[in-house]
């Protein structure tokens, strides 16, 4: 007797997502489900998951705000989310990126028969790990997040101001508080590279918000530089190591 | 090698081959027939001919012969290369017919004038020969570039992201409402026989108009509210003939990278007006902040260009492609001649 799994529907199309639900009603004799909700982009997912638990989550890979990949490297960065099947189309992009990393997808307009096949293999398989859905995202995440109460907290890259690994962590700053991430900070550095540039071995801080750099003489007779972001008071130290390249970044601008 | 890579392949087939006998042949009737000083012409015609096959043909088991180092030659090379043979084997002809133009008491004058008379058709012959079939080469080229143009075209006509999605839609309306299925099934339908036109032929203004409507049909069943569009049209001569698909493909663009990457949706808006003589079509969509990812660039620019082209196929520089992006609204301008009367 096989448990009905708890589907969740992610498509900007109302017409998509109608089929789909449709077509789960199809199959619900071979594969017993119930859909548990539905949302329109990336976003909107994440916010109805917290409530709304689910095994499997149809996820179209071209939605606005937050795309389909995002949502599911977001998902599978909580941990305890449900196993993402990508719906697509038209992408030969993703269908090879797909096709490389051995990552189930479904294309539109889906069979019923595919579908069903499709939930049975996410009922057995281990969900997909992170770096495999790294490499299948075609850009940088718009946000990053945090499992925060049970629930995932968004936390927009661009109003990131600087990122500094603690530990096995990384904070992550924004103007207003201080997030706790389980990234690492090398990765950060590498999907981020045009946004943030390394100022100390544990600290990335974004480009955008630097404002200027400060010169102290510190005890050993030797200068350090700190650098400045806009709306914050802390000033981030800048190793020794780091500042000709932080400085060669900003000589153009006239910051330094 | 491929037949494009190897210029010497088409010398050794049938139709080449008997384009050299021929051509030989007609060489040798045309110095038998010149007016020279007494002799039999059937004699002339009969040694012309010999002498002449012997240096075709010989230069041409040369080249076979030779046929791999010569390969690997640069184009402008291999045609020096191929001449120098063409003299050399002359040369010996010439030699070898003096010989047998003494023996028989045929001789006229020298040896060596004789050689160099002979050298000099040759010289002569051989550089109408590779101008000939440089001129061969690059029609060749032409029509290889022509075909692969077609086939890009093709490709670039039917976008996969608008076929499959609309047939999801049509699935799902099948079910659900399977009267608006059947309308956005005929308009997917005239929509694909537009663009298995040849994209050469015109139409009338109402019809492009008619298939950018067609295709907004099918699109607002696809995003429902998140689509809203505007048409402002002036005094349009609706019989006018323009190019087919200029106008839709651009709408198309204003969905894909104005209206679908942004969640709450936009507006799109589309001008026509005619103003002596000059029809202007344009498309306004906003620009998200969070673009479209992926196929953003490529994909626009491809349509762009081929319209461009085709524009300027029909009407030179007197039609225009004007684009701009400014305060987050993007405008794609089309200009073109219009004159009452005349099929433009």
């Amino acid at each position: 007797m096989t448990e009905a799994l708890r589907v969740f529907i992610v498509d900007d199309e109302a017409p998509a997502r109608a089929r789909m639900k449709a077509l789960l009603a199809d199959i619900a004799a071979e594969q017993p489900n119930v859909l548990v909700g539905e949302a329109a982009n990336g976003v909107e997912a994440l916010e109805r998951l917290a409530d709304a638990p689910a095994d499997v989550a149809l996820v179209d890979i071209r939605m606005p705000r937050m795309d389909g990949v995002e949502l599911a490297r977001h998902l599978a960065a909580a941990g305890n989310s449900p196993t993402v099947v990508f719906t697509t189309a038209y992408d030969e992009y993703a269908v090879q990126a797909f096709e490389l990393n051995a990552v189930d997808y479904l294309v539109k307009p889906v069979r019923a028969q595919r579908l069903a096949a499709a939930l049975e293999k996410a009922r057995r398989a281990a969900p997909t790990a992170r770096e495999t859905l790294a490499r299948l995202a075609p850009e940088a995440r718009r946000h990053l997040s945090v499992s925060e109460r049970g629930r995932i907290l968004l936390v927009p890259v661009s109003e990131i101001l600087y990122l500094k690994a603690e530990l096995k962590y990384v904070t992550a700053r924004t103007r207003e508080r201080e997030h706790l991430l389980d990234e690492s900070l090398t990765h950060l550095e590498h999907e981020f590279a045009s946004r943030f540039v390394r100022v100390h071995r544990n600290c990335l801080v974004a480009r955008e918000a630097i404002t200027g750099f400060e010169k102290d003489a510190a005890e050993d007779g030797e200068t350090h530089w700190s650098v400045l972001l806009a709306g914050l008071d802390e000033k981030l130290p800048v190793s020794r190591r780091q500042w000709p390249a932080v400085k060669a970044a900003f000589a153009g601008e006239g910051k330094a | 090698m491929n037949a494009a890579a190897d210029p010497l392949a088409a010398l050794w087939r049938p139709p080449a081959l008997m384009g050299v006998v021929l051509g030989g042949e007609a060489l040798a009737a045309i110095l038998a027939l010149a007016p020279t000083h007494g002799g039999e012409r059937l004699v002339h015609f009969g040694l012309a001919s010999l002498g002449i096959q012997w240096v075709a043909l010989g230069t041409l088991c040369a080249l076979y012969l030779l046929r791999r180092p010569l390969g690997r030659l640069p184009p402008p090379r291999l045609a020096w290369a191929c001449l120098a043979l063409f003299l050399l084997m002359s040369l010996l002809v010439a030699a070898a017919a003096w010989s047998v133009l003494v023996m028989t008491a045929n001789a006229e004058g020298t040896r060596t004038g004789f050689i160099l008379r002979m050298l000099g058709l040759a010289l002569v012959v051989g550089l109408i020969g590779l101008l000939s079939y440089q001129n061969y080469w690059r029609s060749r080229q032409w029509a290889v570039r022509a075909k692969q143009l077609e086939l890009e075209a093709l490709q670039a006509r039917i976008h996969p992201h608008f076929l499959f999605n609309s047939l999801n839609t049509i699935a799902a309306l099948t079910v659900s409402n399977p009267a608006l299925a059947e309308e956005v099934v005929q308009d997917l339908a005239e929509l694909f026989r537009v663009t298995m036109r040849d994209m050469r032929e015109r139409v009338t203004l109402q019809q492009e108009l008619d298939f950018t409507r067609s295709y907004l049909r099918i699109e607002a069943q696809r995003l429902g509210g998140r689509l809203l569009v505007d048409w402002t049209l002036k005094n349009l001569p609706l019989q006018a003939h323009v190019p087919a698909l200029i106008l839709q493909p651009l709408v198309e663009n204003a969905v894909y990278h104005g209206i679908e990457p942004s969640a709450g949706g936009g507006r799109v808006h589309i001008l026509g007006t005619y103003n002596r003589g000059v029809l202007r079509l344009e498309v306004r969509n906003p620009l998200p902040a969070q673009p479209a990812r992926r196929r953003s660039g490529t994909g626009n620019r491809m349509a762009l260009d081929n319209i461009r082209e085709r524009l300027m196929l029909f009407y030179d520089l007197e039609a225009r492609l004007e684009t701009e992006a400014k305060e987050g609204l993007f405008r794609v301008t089309i200009r073109l001649p219009y004159r009452k009367g005349v099929t433009a």
